[in-house]
């Protein structure tokens, strides 16, 4: 397991430097540029190289590049060209939002997804099963902005109420912190917990033919026991390894649900630098995100390994 | 026995006295009607902006920087809500007393805010002076100065006789002058902070920024130690940094918010839900319509069809302005006529106008030897408003046999696309200004100093330097006129309207009012006061 887990580490490096280098070449690609947007607003036409070379882009394209990879090494991921800030600042201070919105969205998905999954697949092919497998799919189907905006509508308009706005930190406010955030990961949970919901219940399907669960049948064990015990560990693992991989891409793909309910989470502020064309916040959470990804499928893969013994890594 | 109201008069002037007690009494019975307006203190105001990318007032350019920090700095002068003369802020007084010289006479006893590392120190003219200095980029890197053209090269002395004093001496007559010290970027800062200024806002304005969350919030308190007495009215201000349109009307209709800028396609619901909010509807500098490719060499302006001025005047012709404005923002905002937009007197009058007239516009494009019209692709702003508007264009230019394939595209690739002159004709969205040298120079100037356009039309390009040196005010309106009409004439672009902003109030807040300059909406937050607290 230790030689795995150094393997897996050691085959980050490539993988980082890989990701890294594309979208520093997709950010070049794409037209329009950060020194024109600047220039622009009420700039000089003059202005336009001098500025250029102060932000370093007026090197070549490998020049700012190994710049970029070895400031990176350094943990230095630059600064926004436009507000000065440190790339590392703003993602140390939004990455909890999104992670917590993230995780609250996970834990929302299992305790909706799994149990109702779970009903569904001893239910099969009765009235329940068919509602409830109907009601995953208008969860898959329904995009969640339109959940979310129904939400803060009809919420304002019918009992003038919307969800609290204005991000309170969870150390300064507990309560109000969790409240910000039940709304926007129950819509997120949604979408998320009608797959695991469909997931749950073809393992769950699968794993109750299985001869073991037979024998406990015979054995004369409790429905409720053979289902928690013995079916739902097994059928759950695929489940736990998706959830993982959901987990990571919440965390950058929150952009719509931060707009909508006023958090300052990185979703939105990558949508904005990306905007604007501020190269070095762009390339900074992108690498972070893509670390943050490498590391949980990491771990969800070693997860596997305790979660099914028969799974050994070499 | 009958008694008479004479019975009780006893003595002369008991009649008089009687009377007078009787209006007493009506007096103080009856409501007074203008006690609900008498302004009140305390309260937390709740308003909203765009995300900041930075506040520093002479580095920065978009327009939610000037709404937290205008509130904590103080400037010299300020515009008045219409932008045709200036309230004194900083400023006690002040005087111009020849074409080259302006003396100010500011406050005494003026405070910073007192937290590090002004530390409540008083403001004195070498504050005035580093300030307008910086802004003109003459401290640091200029080119990270995005309104240094309002004084680069044209000041020839700032000088500070003694502590309250400032004496400004332009090297030539600069009609721009005034404006561009009102502008809302022209704040004083102190010169010990200005390194941290991107990140914090420390002044001597009516609030003191208490705590700024990029992307979350911004939270003014009152200023105890402001130098005018009895303001700001609140005791803070919670601004919230949101952007979609959505989320602002919940929040303005759950209470979450006292004030919201709105689109007009929320109004409706707004005017349903809270019948007597207050809804104000401002005229905004914020201009859209169609330019033809800059002119920048040679005789002849641009390429084939649009170097033809028929093609060009056919194309004005073939636009009816008010369907457009219609269709991108159901009729609201305004038609413009000439290249400075929605400022009497500087803006043309409506008898200026170009007709709209399709009939005359395919006989100019049959003249130019186009019966049947001709092919162009148009860039726009990917933006609801500016794609309706741009189909409405397209439908009306195909009546006349221009077929035009729309290109809409990211504010960034086309800001790419139009520094690189590279499009026959867009729709494109005009920058602000504070002044109508903004709408003219940046244009019509001369080729070097034009960045948002390029027209090499001589005698446009000399009427428009010459009009920054006249400084009386009715010659000089005289003259942007005659610009505007000379550049109607050459027909470069087709000025179609100016965006409304909506601003909606809880009936508590007051004043309702708007700024003509879109970035002063909120300059005046020392003056909002509210019913409750």
């Amino acid at each position: 397991m230790r030689r795995y887990i150094i393997r897996r580490v050691f085959l980050l490096i490539p993988t980082i430097i890989l990701i890294s280098f594309l979208v520093f070449c997709i950010m070049r690609l794409i037209p329009g540029d950060v020194v024109s947007l600047m220039v622009t607003e009420c700039g000089y036409a003059s202005d336009e190289e001098e500025l250029r070379k102060s932000l370093g882009l007026h090197l070549p394209f490998h020049a700012q590049y190994w710049n970029y990879l070895m400031g990176a090494f350094r943990l230095d991921l630059g600064f926004s060209l436009w507000s000065g800030e440190r790339v590392w600042s703003e993602i140390a201070r939004r990455f909890p939002i999104s992670f917590e919105l993230a995780i609250m969205a996970i834990l929302w998905t299992f305790v909706m997804g799994i149990p109702v999954g779970v009903i569904s697949a001893l239910k099969q092919d009765t009235a329940k099963d068919y509602f409830l497998r109907s009601f995953a799919i208008a969860g898959l189907s329904i995009p969640g902005f339109w959940i979310a905006t129904i939400i803060m509508v009809f919420g304002a308009i019918w009992f003038k109420w919307v969800p609290p706005m204005g991000y309170i930190p969870f150390a300064r406010d507990p309560l109000r912190n969790l409240l910000q955030l039940l709304v926007p990961s129950l819509v997120l949970a949604v979408a998320l917990s009608a797959s695991v919901m469909r997931m749950t219940r073809a393992m769950m399907l699968e794993v109750m033919r299985e001869d073991y669960i037979r024998t406990a049948r015979a054995k004369g064990l409790s429905g409720w026991s053979i289902v928690t015990r013995h079916a739902l560990k097994n059928a759950l693992i695929p489940v736990i390894s998706i959830s993982g991989v959901q987990l990571g891409v919440l965390v950058g793909g929150t952009v719509v649900m931060e707009s909508i309910f006023v958090l300052p989470g990185m979703g939105k502020f990558l949508l904005d630098a990306i905007l604007w064309r501020d190269y070095p916040v762009i390339q900074g959470i992108n690498l972070f995100l893509a670390t943050l990804i490498v590391f949980i499928n990491l771990l969800v893969d070693l997860m596997y390994g305790i979660l099914d013994p028969r799974i050994r890594y070499r | 026995m009958r008694r008479n109201l004479g019975s009780f008069i006893q003595r002369p002037g008991q009649e008089l006295l009687y009377i007078l007690i009787v209006w007493v009494g009506i007096f103080l019975l009856c409501p007074n009607s203008s006690a609900a307006e008498k302004p009140r203190s305390g309260g937390m105001l709740r308003y909203h902006i765009l995300p900041p990318r930075s506040l520093d007032p002479h580095m920065e350019a978009s327009s939610s920087t000037p709404q937290i920090v205008n509130n904590v700095y103080s400037q010299l002068i300020k515009q008045d809500l219409d932008m045709n003369s200036y309230i004194l802020d900083l400023a006690e007084s002040w005087k111009r007393t020849d074409d080259l010289t302006y003396i100010f006479k500011i406050h005494k006893g003026v405070r910073f805010q007192n937290i590090p590392p002004v530390n409540g120190r008083e403001l004195t003219s070498e504050d005035v002076k580093y300030s307008i200095e910086r802004l003109g980029g003459m401290h640091g890197n200029k080119i990270e100065f995005r309104h240094r053209y309002y004084f680069e090269g044209k000041l020839a002395s700032i000088e500070t006789p003694d502590k309250y004093t400032i004496i400004f001496k332009t090297k030539a007559p600069y009609a721009p002058f005034l404006n561009y010290l009102a502008s809302p970027w022209a704040c004083i800062v102190p010169k010990e902070a200005v390194e941290n200024l991107k990140g914090k806002a420390i002044g001597s304005g009516p609030f003191i920024l208490k705590e700024f969350v990029r992307g979350s919030h911004a939270l003014l308190e009152k200023n105890p130690n402001y130098f005018k007495k009895g303001l700001p009215y609140l005791d803070q201000i919670h601004i919230k940094i949101m952007s979609d349109e959505t989320a602002l009307l919940s929040a303005f209709l759950a209470g979450e918010l006292d004030m919201a800028e709105l689109p007009e396609s929320k109004i409706p619901t707004a005017k349903k839900e809270i019948p007597n909010a207050g809804i104000v509807m401002g005229d905004t500098f914020f201009m859209r319509g169609l330019r033809f490719r800059p002119w920048t060499e040679g005789p002849s302006p641009v390429k084939p069809p649009f170097n033809d001025i028929r093609v060009r005047k056919a194309i004005c012709l073939a636009i009816d302005k008010k369907k457009v404005l219609q269709m991108a923002h159901e009729g609201y905002g305004k038609i413009q006529v000439g290249p400075v937009p929605n400022w009497p007197p500087y803006s043309l009058p409506e008898s200026d106008q170009i007709e709209y007239n399709p009939k005359k516009a395919k006989n100019l494009l049959t003249e130019a030897g186009y019966p049947n019209g001709f092919s162009a692709e148009m860039p726009t702003w990917n933006y609801p408003s500016m794609n309706k508007a741009a189909q409405t264009i397209q439908e009306m230019l195909k009546e006349v046999g221009v077929n035009i394939e729309l290109k809409p595209m990211e504010l960034a690739q086309l800001t790419n696309l139009t520094r690189n002159m590279n499009y026959d004709i867009g729709f494109l969205p005009w920058a602000s200004g504070v002044d109508p040298e903004d709408f003219l120079t940046g244009y019509f100037g001369n080729l070097e100093s034009a960045v948002h356009f390029k027209w090499n039309n001589k005698e446009i390009i000399q009427m428009t330097e010459e009009q920054s040196k006249i400084l009386d005010k009715e010659k000089r309106v005289a003259a942007i006129h005659k610009i505007q009409r000379k550049v109607l004439e050459d027909a470069p672009m087709v000025l179609i309207y100016t965006q409304p902003l909506f601003m909606v109030y809880k009936p508590y807040v007051h004043p309702k009012t708007l700024h003509r300059n879109g970035n002063a909406r909120f300059s005046f937050a020392e003056k909002i006061w509210m019913d409750k607290r």
